[in-house]
């Protein structure tokens, strides 16, 4: 391989000669090894995996490749088997024997790691027949599953920078057209139509003839995680986004600001880079073309308003996070006072694609606002919980019924949070709505950057509504008054009313203080900050009134509204919750009835977690809850007294 | 003398129309006009700064449908050619109460937010009061101690409900000197200066100096390093740096009736 | 303690640029656990920039420390998805087994306590990560056998189960 490229012919060659090289042996093992799925032990999978195939002897008949996120995080670690595409789901280094006897050796299953549909508990032997992948539309994500993300080869083995080869031979001209008819609407999001932005960045005067793009990789809405697992399973697609953009746009330098939460994104990302470099797709006469442009990642120092283009900016600067008013726009005077265009990851990544197959086959998913696909973080409580992607314009319910599987546990449905922090809570009454930029926002929330967080009768309304003003207060800036004081006030209005010491007149205070944070504040953190607020008193008003009028929680979640106590005709006497309570409530012996002492009691809810006979409750006014019954051994000490 | 450079435009306010330099603060102008909008984290020897939100004001700008109108403070907003602007629309009052109302509760010891929530019409707050606190964070005495002075000595800590101001690890600052800038322009009363004898004390930043004494009637001149950077920054005549302006004058009066000029 | 040379390489590695005054403040803490003042004001000459910019800088971003922090630093995540999976209760009972409070490190600098807004790996919560490595579905079982692992302190034969 010539290095470094200079022609779209020698990139072809290396792509067939990394093809060669990547060959596939007969078996390919393709293990996640996101953030997610090392959470849940994947690197200790890997391990044991690779000594089994070693001892056995079948090294060069089967490969083990750690690649990005699968986005099915619950079930991992997880594995898909090439040929055969069987998927196995939460595994543990022990089950690898059983895994390389079955289905390397003898071509068969191993049935108990397969998937089991929730409800009917039918197993599911392939991925792509498993509903939460079935659901999908995988395009920004069709690679993550496949490639080894520290690896340039293997992303030219499977295309990649075609799109910038075709890209570097396309006037940039006409490749803006192409973007603006594909109507490629921000990720990040605002929504806001890319092409326009990168149109007013192109044709801002540039004196020094400096201009720049940006990737905003600081993913902060709590919930989200979508961003990370782009970069972390296929980071050369962003880059190439933005080597491509930089050419429409007539860019010099480009930067990816990614958040300091995220080390294992930083890390792929700068070997990506560095790949890159060296294969001749950053830097000077970038594939031999008069583009010279390269990147740099700033990493952020754990700001969530480091997300607002302003502050992000600033914060590359050498400056804190702070937002400047925006009466002109950064795509004009940005980062240094220059030109600047900034966009989020997914928009980047789904450049490339655009530019390769069309504005035309883009535009033929999703509806006519909104075209394309959007990745969700689904999470909560759905049965399947992770990453998706899916055409815009699916519905709601869809996304959380067919692609999620429902409620977890067979409860109900109670709402679904979109947008993050600067969205609202949607409920029942809403889930025939299109998931698309316009629907949301027209409902009281917004898309956001993707965050599903699916709520059930657990969680209570009332307390959504105060962490995330908290969050928000938390992070803000603290510039100005209206965001500093008006969240501060909002969040100790809501402390009362879920303490039970709420009144009717703070609930009209606290539209009031959202109205002025909402319309007189500087930026979009604190313009979009009393949503939450406004959505929750909105569609779940009656929580509201019981916590403020009869001092009850539904939800059994706010401590000076619930009370726990143990069922005296359950109760065995096992002993484990007074061993456990940290303050010493609870009395009792062995063969005794124990008694928690409510004046002791700081509502941690352990005695109610660690309860295996299902006897302890929690209740609030006339709602009640018992804990899980597990075990079943032990008689309760009263049924034999 | 930056404005001088830029073009005239007209532009309308509360129907009446006004000249001003394109591209400067429309709030400068709006006062100049003799219209009250309140503010207190503004002015002109710094940038503006958006913090307080008190100068809000409502504006349609040349080309939008007579209809729309964007909230904005006036401060950080630029004159445009064919600018409309609304002082005291009911939108706009109605924001500007609610804004003192959480000054109110911020600093209500603070006379100056007194004075300016009541001429609005707030007596009262309804959100929870803050005691003994004047500082409002509009930022000005770090503004100009950077931006003026050049002594760079306090800064903003931390964000949020939790941000504050004030110097480096919060405790007397080697950077300061005791100019006094900081106090001249606080618009509370919240950085407060003690000076006793040749002793100044800052006492919010809790950073004590010395005043060089005049050598003639001994009253303080300067801080010893005020003194220090004007001796840098300004190449004069030793003997002006340790005469009190009082003295300055009488010596320069004595010199004009002995010589009959300077 | 950090050498001259050891900081100079830091500093030469960005630049020396003051644009880039985040990224040096994250690799001297990635060196030291944390912001040492002594280092900052050295920074500070070596850039010639004021102590307050860089001293607002450390402590505008959380991830920066200005105190010096334990042995191991225990991360909760009290992101939405976590919160509304039980984080709130986790810090609770670190809180109470280490006797801090969250931001804070233990007397014998054995372990510092801090949360953040979103690790992002929403679908394991609650999350808790020691020592840069991730737990993810953590149970207030689980949790005890991590923290009295870290104490030192043996688990009983009933935790194990």
């Amino acid at each position: 391989m010539q290095l470094p490229i200079r022609t779209h012919d020698q990139l072809l060659d290396a792509a067939s000669e990394a093809r060669k090289r990547k060959a596939p042996p007969e078996h390919v093992i393709y293990l996640c090894a996101g953030t997610g799925c090392r959470a849940s032990g994947a690197m200790d999978l890997a391990g044991a995996m690779k000594a089994e195939i070693e001892a056995k002897g079948l090294g060069n008949r089967v490969l083990v490749k750690l690649t990005g996120c699968h986005g099915f995080c619950e079930k991992g670690p997880l594995v898909v088997h090439h040929p055969s595409g069987v998927f196995y789901q939460t595994l543990k280094p022990g089950d690898v024997k059983d895994i390389l006897e079955t289905t390397i050796d003898r071509g068969d299953v191993v049935e108990r790691l397969l998937y089991r549909r929730p409800g009917t508990g039918e197993i599911v032997r392939l991925e792509k027949d498993i509903p939460f992948y079935a659901n999908q539309k995988r395009i920004v994500f069709d690679l993550n599953g496949r490639i080894d993300p520290f690896d340039i080869d293997d992303y030219l083995a499977h295309g990649g920078y075609v799109a910038l080869a075709k890209a570097l031979a396309t006037e940039p001209g006409k490749l803006l057209e192409e973007v603006k008819k594909a109507n490629l609407r921000g990720r990040g999001g605002g929504g806001f139509p890319a092409g326009r932005k990168w149109e007013e960045c192109r044709s801002a005067p540039a004196p020094e003839g400096i201009r720049y793009v940006i990737c905003n990789a600081d993913e902060g809405d709590p919930g989200a995680f979508m961003d990370r697992s782009v970069i972390e399973g296929n980071p050369h697609r962003v880059i190439e986004g933005m080597v491509i953009g930089a050419w429409t746009i007539g860019a010099t330098d480009g930067y990816v600001y990614i958040r300091h939460e995220y080390p294992l994104a930083v890390e792929t990302l700068a070997k990506a880079i560095e790949e890159a470099r060296r294969y001749g797709l950053l830097g000077s006469d970038i594939l031999g073309s008069s583009l010279s442009f390269d990147i740099r990642i700033n990493r952020g120092g754990g700001a969530f308003v480091c997300g607002e283009s302003t502050a992000l900016m600033a914060s590359i600067e050498g400056e804190v996070g702070e937002p400047r008013a925006k009466h002109i726009h950064t795509a004009v005077q940005g980062l240094y006072n220059r030109p600047t265009n900034l966009n989020n990851v997914e928009t980047w990544a789904n450049v490339p694609l655009i530019v390769e197959r069309g504005a035309g086959w883009f535009t033929s998913i999703g509806t006519k606002g909104s075209s394309g696909t959007k990745i969700f973080s689904l999470v909560g409580k759905v049965a399947n919980t992770g990453l998706v992607e899916v055409p815009m314009g699916i519905s709601l319910r869809s996304l959380i019924y067919d692609v999620g599987g429902g409620i977890l546990g067979g409860k109900e449905f109670k709402a679904v949070q979109t947008g993050g922090p600067s969205g609202g809570a949607l409920p029942s009454s809403l889930l025939d709505l299109p998931v698309d930029f316009d629907s949301l926002t027209r409902a009281g929330s917004m898309m956001g950057s993707g965050g599903a967080i699916v709520m059930d009768e657990a969680t209570c309304m009332v307390d959504v509504a105060r962490y995330f003003t908290k969050f928000l207060e938390d992070e803000s800036c603290g510039k100005c008054v209206t965001c500093r004081e008006g969240l501060r006030q909002m969040g100790w209005i809501l402390d009362d009313v879920c303490a039970g010491k709420g009144t009717r007149g703070q609930l009209e205070l606290l539209g009031d203080l959202g109205e002025v944070v909402k319309e007189a504040s500087l930026c979009a953190l604190g313009g979009t900050a009393a949503n939450p607020l406004l959505s929750t008193i909105k569609y779940f008003g009656e929580e509201y009134e019981e916590h403020i009028g009869e001092k009850v929680c539904r939800a059994l979640v706010c401590k000076e509204l619930i009370r726990y106590e143990i069922l005296e005709d359950r109760c065995t006497a096992c002993g484990i919750c007074r061993k456990d309570c940290p303050t010493q409530a609870i009395a009792g012996a062995k063969k005794t009835v124990h008694v928690l002492d409510q004046a002791k009691c700081i509502k941690c809810g352990v005695c109610y977690d660690s309860c295996k006979y299902g006897s302890v409750s929690v209740a609030s006014g006339s709602y009640r809850r018992v804990s899980e019954q597990i075990k079943f051994k032990l008689r309760p000490v009263k049924a034999s007294a | 003398m930056e404005a001088m450079k830029k073009k005239p435009v007209l532009i309308t306010v509360d129907g009446r129309q006004i000249e001003a330099p394109e591209e400067t603060n429309l709030l400068s102008h709006l006062l100049d006009a003799g219209l009250d909008i309140p503010n207190l984290c503004y002015h002109e020897a710094v940038r503006p700064y958006g913090a307080c939100r008190l100068c809000l004001v409502e504006v349609n700008q040349k080309g939008w449908k007579p209809e729309w109108r964007k909230l904005t403070t006036s401060c950080n907003f630029p004159v445009l050619d064919g600018l409309t602007v609304y002082t005291d629309s009911d939108k706009v009052l109605r924001h500007r109460r609610l804004v003192a109302e959480l000054l109110l509760a911020r600093a209500p010891e603070a006379g100056v937010v007194r004075d300016i929530a009541a001429k609005l019409g707030v007596e009262d707050t309804r959100v929870r009061m803050q005691k003994g606190e004047m500082c409002i964070l509009c930022g000005l005495c770090a503004r100009v101690c950077a931006e003026v002075i050049g002594a760079n000595a306090l800064t903003f800590r931390g964000r949020g409900g939790r941000k504050d101001i004030g110097t480096a690890f919060v405790e007397a600052s080697e950077s300061c000197i005791g100019c006094g800038a900081c106090e001249a322009v606080c618009p509370t009363g919240a950085v407060r200066i003690e000076d006793r004898g040749l002793k100044r004390t800052l006492v919010r930043w809790s950073t004590e100096h010395e005043f060089v004494p005049c050598r003639v009637c001994g009253k303080p001149v300067g801080t010893r390093r005020q003194i220090e950077m004007l001796r840098e920054k300004i190449r004069i005549e030793e003997d002006i740096f340790v005469t009190c302006p009082d003295c300055k004058r009488q010596r320069y009066a004595e010199q004009i009736v002995a010589e009959g000029h300077m | 303690m950090m050498s001259q040379a050891q900081l100079d390489s830091i500093l030469r590695r960005h630049g020396y640029s003051d644009a880039n005054l985040l990224g040096i403040l994250q690799d001297i803490q990635d060196r030291e656990n944390w912001l040492p003042r002594n280092a900052l004001e050295n920074v500070a000459t070596r850039l010639d920039v004021p102590i307050t910019r860089i001293y607002r800088l450390a402590t505008f971003f959380r991830s920066l420390s200005l105190e010096p922090r334990g042995k191991h630093v225990c991360v909760v995540c009290i992101g939405t998805t976590c919160h509304v999976r039980g984080a709130p209760k986790l810090v609770d009972r670190i809180e109470l087994e280490m006797g801090i409070k969250a931001g804070e490190t233990t007397k014998d600098m054995l372990f510092t306590l801090e949360t953040v807004g979103c690790v992002g790996a929403c679908a394991m919560g609650p999350l808790v990560v020691i020592d840069k490595k991730y737990h993810g579905n953590m149970t207030m079982d689980g949790l005890t056998r991590l923290v009295k692992g870290i104490k030192g302190t043996p688990v009983t034969a009933e935790e194990e189960e």
